[in-house]
This record gives C-alpha cells, sequence and structure tokens, in this order.
C-alpha cells in the first residue's frame, strides 16, 4: 500500500488528546436515593486520575477514528495489476520551443534529445509529438509510425512566445483525461525557473500515468535583457527609460557591463554604458533626444554586446504622447458665442490633451476623418438631435452636443440661481472626484431626457445638465445642457469645468484607444473597422476579421501598425522578458516535480517498463490503482455514527429536560 | 401444605397486592396461631389466679366470704387479666421509611400495625395510634370501642411518607405523647430508629418509667443493611435531600459497621430499659415478626 500524501499521517499524533482524556476525565456518579445519611460519609472525590484507560472500547474506537481520517487524507492506494494498466500507454513527448530555447545550443539539444526518445520508443508503441509555447501544439497524430515524429521533429523551429509549465501541465492532464488509455509524457524543456507558476500544485497533472522530463542543460551562459519606453512632451525633445536585468542559467550572482545605444532613423543618437548585476535591475534615462530631425518618432534601443538570446537586445520603442486628440469643433450657423468657444478651447488644450480643430465648413457638419467632435446646435425641448449628428455618431465618432437654445423657444423656468442635486459618481465618466455642487446656474432650460438617455448630472429642480445618450454600436453622444457663455451659469468660469471637459474627451478617447505595446504570443481585442499591420506593412488580418472586434495575437518581435479609418498608431511588440531570463531548475525541483508523477520506488523502473517493452508496461498509473478511500470514507461516516452512540451510553450523556 | 400456603400469603409483596389493611391484618392475623397474651395486670375476668390475704383498704366486693365462712380468714380472690389492656400503636411516618424493597418500609410497618391493631382488637384490648415524624400527626387515644379498629385502620390508609418529607425526632413526638398518656398499657413503637440512640434512649425511657410496656419493631431494608453498590454513587438522602458522595469500599466497610453497630446497641440499650426490641426487615414475612411479638409477650407473662 502506498499513500499520496504520508505527510498526513502526522496527524496520528491527535492520538494524545483521546488518550489523556480517557485517563483524566470527570466522572458524575449516578445519584441514588437513601433513607438517611446518618452513618454516610463522602468518600474521596470522584475525580480520577487514574493512570489505567477508561472506557476502552470507546478509546479503540475514537482512535481508529482519528486513524481513518488520517489514511484518508493520506489518500491510501495499492497498486494492482490491471488488463489497462498492462495495455498499451500513450507516449507523449512535448518539446518546449519557446524563446528561452533559442539560447545558446539549447533548442540543437532539445532536438536531438527528443529525437532520441522517438529512437527509444518501444516498437508499435502509440505515441504522439507536441511543442509547446503559449498552447501545446499537436506536430504529429498519435501513431505508431514513428518515422513520422522524427519528420514532424525536424520541421520544428523554436519561437518567440513564452511557456508557462502551469498551463502546459493543465493541457496535458486534459488531454490524458481525454485519453482512454494510459498517457506517459516526457518534456524536453530547459525548465525554467521564470516559467514556473505561482502555484506548485499546478506543476501536477493527476491523469498522467507518469511524467519525466528531459532537461537542456548548458554551459553558464547569461542573457541580458531590457524594456524601454521613449516619451514626449512637447513634440520637441523625448526622453527614453530602459530598464536592463541579466541573469544566468546557473542562478549564480554575474555582473555585466553593458552599453545602450539609442539610435534615431538609423542613426546613434545616445549611448550610456552600466554595470548590471543579476540581483538587482538598472534604469538608464536618455533625456532631450531631439525630435525635430524626424518625422518618424520611433527610437531603436539595442544592446551592443552580444549574449545568449539576440532576438531581445534590440527594439523598436515608439514616442508616446506625441500627437494631442484631435476634437472637431462643430458651430452650426455660428451660433454659439465666441466666450464660449475660449472657454472649451482653453479647457481641452490645456496639458496638450486635446486639439480644438474648427471644422471646414460648419454647414457640412462633422468631417469624416473625425474621432471626436463638439457640436454646438439649438435643440428643442424633447433633446432631438438632427439626422446628421446621428448619422456621424452612427459612424463611430464620439460627440459632445452642447445646446444653443432658440431664444424664442427658450422657456426660463428661473431667475434664481440653482445648484447641483444629483451627479452619477458611478459613470465611467469618473465624475466623482470633482467638486461640482458650488456651480451656480442663474438660467435653466426645460430639457426633457428620452427614457433612454442616462442623466450624469442634474439641477435641484430635476433639470438634467449632462446626459449620455444611448447610442447602440456607433459613438459615444452626450449633451451638455449649458451654452458656456458665463451668463447662464458660472460653470466655465470654474476651475472644475477644464477637468469636466477632460473627462469627457478622455471617456470618448478611451472608447476609440487602441493598443500601444503587447508581448509576443498574448492575445488582446482590436477594434472593428482596423487592420493591423506587420513591420513589413503587410496586412495580417483578412477583411472579413477586421469586420467585427477580433482577438489578435502577435508571433514576433516588432513595430506592428494598427490601422482605422481615422488614425494609425504604432503597436510594439516585445519577447516575454520572462523567457529572457535564462536561469533553469534545479535538478532537485526538477525530480520534485517528477516525483509527485511517479511512485518513488519505481521511478527508474517506470522509464524503463514505459520505454523498453510494450508488455511490461505495468505503471503506477490511476487505472492501475485501487484507491482505499472508497471503503475507508463509508467506514469513517460508521464510525461516526457509532461513535456518539457508544458515547453517549458509556458516559450517561443525556439530554437536557429529556 | 397449609403452613406453606399461609407463609405464601403473608409475604409483604404478596399482602401489598391484597388491598385494604384490614384485609391484610385478617390475613396475617388468622394466618398465625392466635396466641393469647396475657395482661400483666389482675384484671376482672372470670380465670381464677390466687388468693390474697386481705389488706386493709381492699376492696370488700373482692372478698372470697365462701372462705371466709370456712375458714374464717378474710382473703381476696384474684383473677388473670385476659383483655382490656390499652394497647398504643406510635408509627414513624418520617420521610425515611419510604424506603425500601420489595415493599417501602413505610407499607411493612402499616402492615405491621394494621395486624397489631387487629389482633388487640380481637382481644378487645382498647386501641390507640399515634403518628409521627418530627412531631405528632395523629394521635386517637386508647378506646376500646368497636369502631377503634376501623378508625386507626382508617388512619392507616391514609398515611404516605412523603418523599421530600420531614425527618425524625423521636424525643420531641414522644415526649409529647407521654403527656397525653396516663393509663398504662402496651406502646408498640415502629419505626427504622434513625436517630441517635442517646435521643431514642431518651424518647422511650419515661415511657417505660411511666409503665408502659414497649415494643420496638425495627424497620430495616436489605439495602439498608448491605448495600449493593459496584461503583461510587451520590446517595441523596430522603429527608434532607443532601448527596453524600461514597465509594463501594466504604458502604460494604466502615458504613456495614456504623450500622450494625447502632442496631446493636439498640437492642442492648432496649434489653437495659425493659423494653422489647424486634428487628423486621421488609424482605421478611409478617408471620415471624407476629409470633416472635406473641411469644415475647407471653414469655413476659
Amino acid at each position: 500500500m502506498s499513500m499520496l500524501f504520508p505527510l498526513y499521517f502526522l496527524g496520528m499524533l491527535a492520538f494524545g488528546l483521546p488518550w489523556l482524556l480517557h485517563r483524566f476525565s470527570h466522572f458524575e456518579p449516578p445519584v441514588l436515593t437513601f433513607p438517611s445519611k446518618k452513618f454516610l460519609k463522602p468518600s474521596k472525590p470522584p475525580v480520577s486520575n487514574k493512570k489505567k484507560i477508561r472506557y476502552r472500547f470507546l478509546f479503540a474506537l475514537r482512535a481508529l477514528l482519528l486513524a481513518a481520517l488520517c489514511f484518508l487524507f493520506a489518500q491510501p492506494f495499492l497498486n494492482q495489476t490491471t488488463e489497462q494498466a498492462l495495455g498499451d500507454t500513450t507516449q507523449i513527448i512535448v518539446v518546449d520551443n519557446s524563446f528561452s530555447m533559442r539560447a545558446g545550443d539549447r533548442w540543437q539539444q532539445a532536438i536531438n534529445k527528443a529525437g532520441e526518445l522517438i529512437n527509444e520508443l518501444p516498437q508499435d508503441a502509440n505515441a504522439q509529438l507536441f511543442s509547446t509555447n503559449n498552447v501545446l501544439t499537436p506536430l504529429s497524430a498519435l501513431t505508431n509510425n514513428h518515422s513520422a515524429l522524427s519528420t514532424a521533429l525536424n520541421d520544428l523551429t523554436p519561437g518567440f512566445h513564452g511557456v508557462d509549465f502551469g498551463e502546459l501541465m493543465t493541457r496535458l492532464n486534459n488531454l490524458a483525461n481525454e485519453s482512454e488509455i494510459a498517457s506517459y509524457a516526457q518534456l524536453v524543456s530547459d525548465v525554467q525557473v521564470s516559467a514556473r507558476p505561482v502555484q506548485t500544485n499546478e506543476l501536477f497533472a493527476t491523469n498522467l500515468t507518469g511524467f519525466r522530463i528531459e532537461p537542456v542543460t548548458d554551459d553558464n551562459v547569461k542573457n541580458v535583457w531590457f524594456t524601454a519606453e521613449a516619451r514626449s512632451d512637447d513634440n520637441l525633445f523625448a526622453r527614453v527609460n530602459v530598464k536592463l536585468s541579466v541573469a544566468n542559467s546557473a542562478g549564480e550572482n554575474v555582473s555585466e557591463s553593458v552599453t545602450v545605444q539609442v539610435l534615431l532613423e538609423d542613426e546613434l543618437v545616445a549611448s550610456k554604458t552600466a554595470n548590471v548585476g543579476s540581483d538587482a535591475s538598472v534604469t538608464l534615462n536618455f533625456d532631450k533626444l531631439d525630435l525635430s530631425t524626424t518625422r518618424n518618432p520611433v527610437f531603436e534601443v539595442r544592446l551592443q554586446q552580444d549574449d545568449a538570446l539576440m532576438e531581445d537586445n534590440s527594439q523598436q520603442v515608439p514616442v508616446k504622447g506625441l500627437q494631442p486628440i484631435e476634437v472637431y469643433y462643430v458651430n452650426e450657423n455660428n451660433s454659439a458665442s465666441p466666450q464660449s468657444e475660449v472657454f472649451i478651447k482653453t479647457a481641452l488644450e490645456s496639458d496638450r490633451l486635446a486639439e480644438l480643430i474648427d471644422a471646414p465648413d460648419a454647414n457640412t457638419q462633422i468631417p469624416t476623418q473625425a474621432r471626436h467632435a463638439i457640436v454646438r446646435t439649438r435643440l428643442d425641448r424633447n433633446g432631438d438631435l438632427p439626422q446628421w449628428i446621428n448619422s456621424a455618431a452612427a459612424q463611430g465618432v464620439n460627440i459632445l452636443v452642447i445646446a444653443q437654445r432658440d431664444p424664442s423657444l427658450e422657456s426660463r423656468v428661473a431667475r434664481q440661481a440653482k445648484h447641483l442635486a444629483q451627479i452619477d459618481l458611478a459613470h465611467p465618466v469618473a465624475l466623482s472626484g470633482m467638486n461640482l455642487f458650488k456651480l451656480r446656474f442663474y438660467e435653466a432650460f426645460e430639457f426633457n431626457a428620452n427614457k433612454t438617455d442616462t442623466v450624469l448630472i442634474a439641477l435641484e429642480d430635476g433639470t438634467p445638465l449632462l446626459i449620455e445618450r444611448f447610442n447602440d454600436g456607433g459613438g459615444k453622444v452626450m449633451l451638455l445642457n449649458d451654452p458656456l457663455d458665463g451668463f447662464y451659469s458660472d460653470m466655465p468660469q470654474h476651475p472644475e469645468f477644464v477637468a469636466l471637459m477632460q473627462k469627457l474627451i478622455t471617456y470618448f478617447e478611451a472608447n476609440n484607444a487602441l493598443i500601444s505595446s503587447t508581448v509576443v504570443g498574448k492575445s488582446f481585442k482590436l477594434p472593428a473597422n482596423v487592420q493591423l499591420l506587420n513591420p513589413a506593412g503587410k496586412a495580417m488580418l483578412k477583411l472579413d476579421e477586421t469586420a467585427n472586434e477580433s482577438l489578435v495575437q502577435i508571433d514576433e518581435p516588432g513595430l506592428y501598425s494598427v490601422v482605422s479609418a481615422q488614425s494609425e498608431s504604432a503597436l510594439q511588440a516585445f519577447t516575454d522578458p520572462r523567457e529572457s531570463d535564462v536561469l533553469t531548475m534545479s535538478a532537485e525541483s526538477i525530480a520534485a516535480w517528477e516525483r509527485r508523477h511517479n511512485d518513488r520506488e519505481k521511478a527508474d523502473s517506470l522509464q524503463t517498463t514505459a520505454l523498453a517493452s510494450s508488455n511490461e508496461n505495468s505503471t503506477d498509473n490511476d487505472q492501475a490503482k485501487k484507491w482505499l478511500w472508497q471503503w475507508l470514507l463509508p467506514l469513517l461516516a460508521l464510525m461516526l455514527f457509532v461513535e456518539p452512540l457508544f458515547a453517549n451510553r458509556l458516559l450517561n450523556v443525556s439530554r437536557e429536560n429529556a | 401444605m397449609n403452613a406453606i400456603a399461609t407463609s405464601r400469603f403473608l409475604k409483604p409483596d404478596v399482602l401489598a397486592r391484597l388491598g385494604t389493611l384490614e384485609l391484610v391484618a385478617r390475613t396475617v392475623v388468622d394466618g398465625v396461631l392466635v396466641g393469647l397474651h396475657r395482661s400483666p395486670d389482675f384484671g376482672f375476668s372470670q380465670e381464677f389466679a390466687e388468693y390474697r390475704a386481705y389488706n386493709d383498704g381492699d376492696d370488700l366486693r373482692h372478698v372470697d366470704w365462701n372462705v371466709y365462712a370456712r375458714a374464717d380468714r378474710m382473703v381476696v380472690k384474684r383473677y388473670k387479666g385476659e383483655t382490656n389492656s390499652a394497647v398504643t400503636l406510635v408509627l414513624d411516618v418520617s420521610a425515611s421509611m419510604n424506603f425500601g424493597s420489595p415493599v417501602k418500609k413505610i407499607d411493612q410497618a402499616r402492615f405491621l400495625t394494621a395486624s397489631l391493631a387487629y389482633l388487640a382488637r380481637k382481644q378487645r384490648d382498647a386501641l390507640g395510634l399515634v403518628l409521627f415524624d418530627e412531631k405528632i400527626h395523629e394521635f386517637i387515644a386508647p378506646n376500646a370501642r368497636p369502631d377503634s379498629l376501623t378508625k386507626i385502620l382508617s388512619a392507616l390508609e391514609s398515611v404516605n411518607a412523603s418523599e421530600t418529607g420531614n425527618g425524625t425526632d423521636m424525643f420531641a413526638a414522644l415526649s409529647n405523647l407521654r403527656l397525653n398518656m396516663d393509663k398504662r398499657g402496651l406502646l408498640i413503637l415502629v419505626s427504622d430508629f434513625y436517630d441517635d440512640i442517646d435521643t431514642i434512649v431518651s424518647a422511650i425511657q419515661p415511657l417505660v418509667h411511666a409503665g408502659q410496656d414497649t415494643v420496638l419493631f425495627h424497620l430495616v431494608d436489605n439495602e439498608e443493611l448491605s448495600p449493593q453498590q459496584n461503583k461510587i454513587v451520590a446517595l441523596r438522602d430522603i429527608e434532607t435531600n443532601e448527596e453524600v458522595i461514597v465509594s463501594p469500599e466504604y458502604l460494604n466497610g466502615e458504613y456495614k459497621h456504623s450500622f450494625d453497630e447502632h442496631r446493636k446497641q439498640l437492642s442492648k440499650k432496649c434489653s437495659q430499659m425493659g423494653a422489647d426490641y424486634i428487628e423486621l426487615n421488609t424482605a421478611d414475612s409478617l408471620d415471624n415478626a407476629i409470633g416472635s411479638y406473641l411469644q415475647l409477650r407471653e414469655r413476659r407473662g
């Protein structure tokens, strides 16, 4: 009999509790009537501390109960020889082709070792070859034609993706679960420490018959990697931050002198050297990088020295923060006052958040290339928008409508200054950080919100000030019920107005924001009507894929472009930094990982029996284990029932008032 | 055969099923050979006892004038008094009597008292009854009227020792009794005598000195004589509700010795006082007790 978790037998220490209880127990003597106590004298107190165990049967029952509980947790099983155990075992060979396998000669070693495993397979044994990075990819069908496996292996190349051993084991477990016969897996990998899951238990695939790791060892190779970011606040100069790290495969402390070069349009613009240790990262800052000479502000950051992974020594880094958000300003029939335009322009262009662009022709309304627009137009009391605004919103333009009332239709319902009474703090516009209650509104216009409108801000008499109109599938539409000229309210003169306008535009921009950086192999969403161009400028999405929102994954690092009808933005794809960390697991860790799957006493014979002879596949797979908990569980339940039965009788326990 | 059958019917647990005390008394007394006890006093019945020389002051009606005519001597005729003795039955009804098996001591005592009353009534004795615990609960003065037996049996029927009842104060109870007894006679005291020997003696001795011919029936139960406990128990005093935790070793040793000593002392003191002491177990049949009593009376003349 073997135990899966023998440490639970430490729970047997709990025997001490009933042992003590049965030696030192309080005894309540039965009460009998007697004619007189005249001739009676009290004997010794009946609290006994006899050395002998009392109620031995009950003690034995309780000890058995604890033992059964410990056994249950220890999960005992018997290895039995079944037909299934003796039958064929599916051999699964997994080759790690993650990015780190490119380090040194790891990949060549991996190919060689995988080839050896294929050659060592028992004749006629069913086997399947897989590669693993962020997904487990079958390279061949389940076959006993081992030459097909070799062919598939020769076609395999290392990728740029990362690997997570927790996900790998989960997938192997599912694979073994789907298989009707036992599965034995062998992994050829550099077993990086950084690919280990946070939860160690995720490394345990319970459905596998056995698991073995063929580690790809290399000499003490080291690798330097970095992450870089470039930002500009004024379009004239940029700042590049480079965070450097170094590791070696043996886990030793190393210190490396690293020279980082920053290039712009293939010309070296900055270079710095720093000593980087494996114990801490080093950040280099490159300031005042002149952008005036280029029209394509993308820096190339590269390491001058060679190391184990050359592919992560260079990155294309686009400059962020260059372009303010373009917001088109449409003043229909020049109905708005000049003051209000000044207020709006001042608010939006603070901190260069946005740039207010006058529409070429106010009567042609919103330009087709616009992504965001502010429209000044007259509205009726129901707030119905003109058709041209609805059309633009349906095209995906985010529109802020600032109400301009026809004076003949205005109904001045109040001359007394009013305050705000209702603010929807839960809305994504994030109005919670603003103090809007001090604003005063001298004249508020009657305005009836539609049933589908969301009122974000309302005055104390219920008149809505800011609403969001429901617009299914298109851009966002918001209505501001104030002409912003400084006469109807003091809102434009308060700092909160700047914050409010910026929040609204930021909210618009968030709707259309495109991803700017990603890790190779990681899926991300692209909105509809957007095309992804690879570094060579070739479209990566088919026409039908661009029609709807799509989930995209990039397989190689580089600078990609995301192109939409309104704009084009750079997408930086870089390799997973965890893959650049070439530190490998120790032999002890690997052995512990394997041991979770294999019976320790049979570890040696497991390989030989599984690999050498198909006739002797007597492994300790799940099917070959007879789990004893199936018997222990009802026994435990029975004892749990019997124990109080005897305890109540022996110890004379009775219910209150019974 | 007849004796065996009679003995069977006199077992206390069988008597307990007979119903009325009168029937119990009839069964007991009729089952026992009726022995007439003799009065220690000379009375006025027809059975001649002896002649005695006339002394001054003797009643001239008792002078045998025939002897005087023949012998010219004045003698007085004397007779054996068979009946008309005053019998006072004193029954302890304290809570401690509410214990025993197969019948409780109080039941055994009621059977005994009823039987003795029936027996006395058959001899036309005057019958009286006293029920007491810490004080006298009921006192029926000795009376020779025909309905005295009925009254006593009725009083005995109503006896019910309370489980949480009172204790025993024999001295106080019998002291009061002595004040009410102005006639010499037979006093039968039935109790379990859970009191100090000195107290019991001080309570009984004045009665004996006052001319009461006293018989003590000591009711005991086998569980008192030899407790059958094999583990530690808490014994609750019926009278006080106090609990005493005792071990079986103590019950079989020290307690047993103390209780035996109490019985011996009581018997000894009774002998010294001139009172009779008869022990009656709740498991014993009543014919033995009544037989012993009659033999005792016979012996004492």
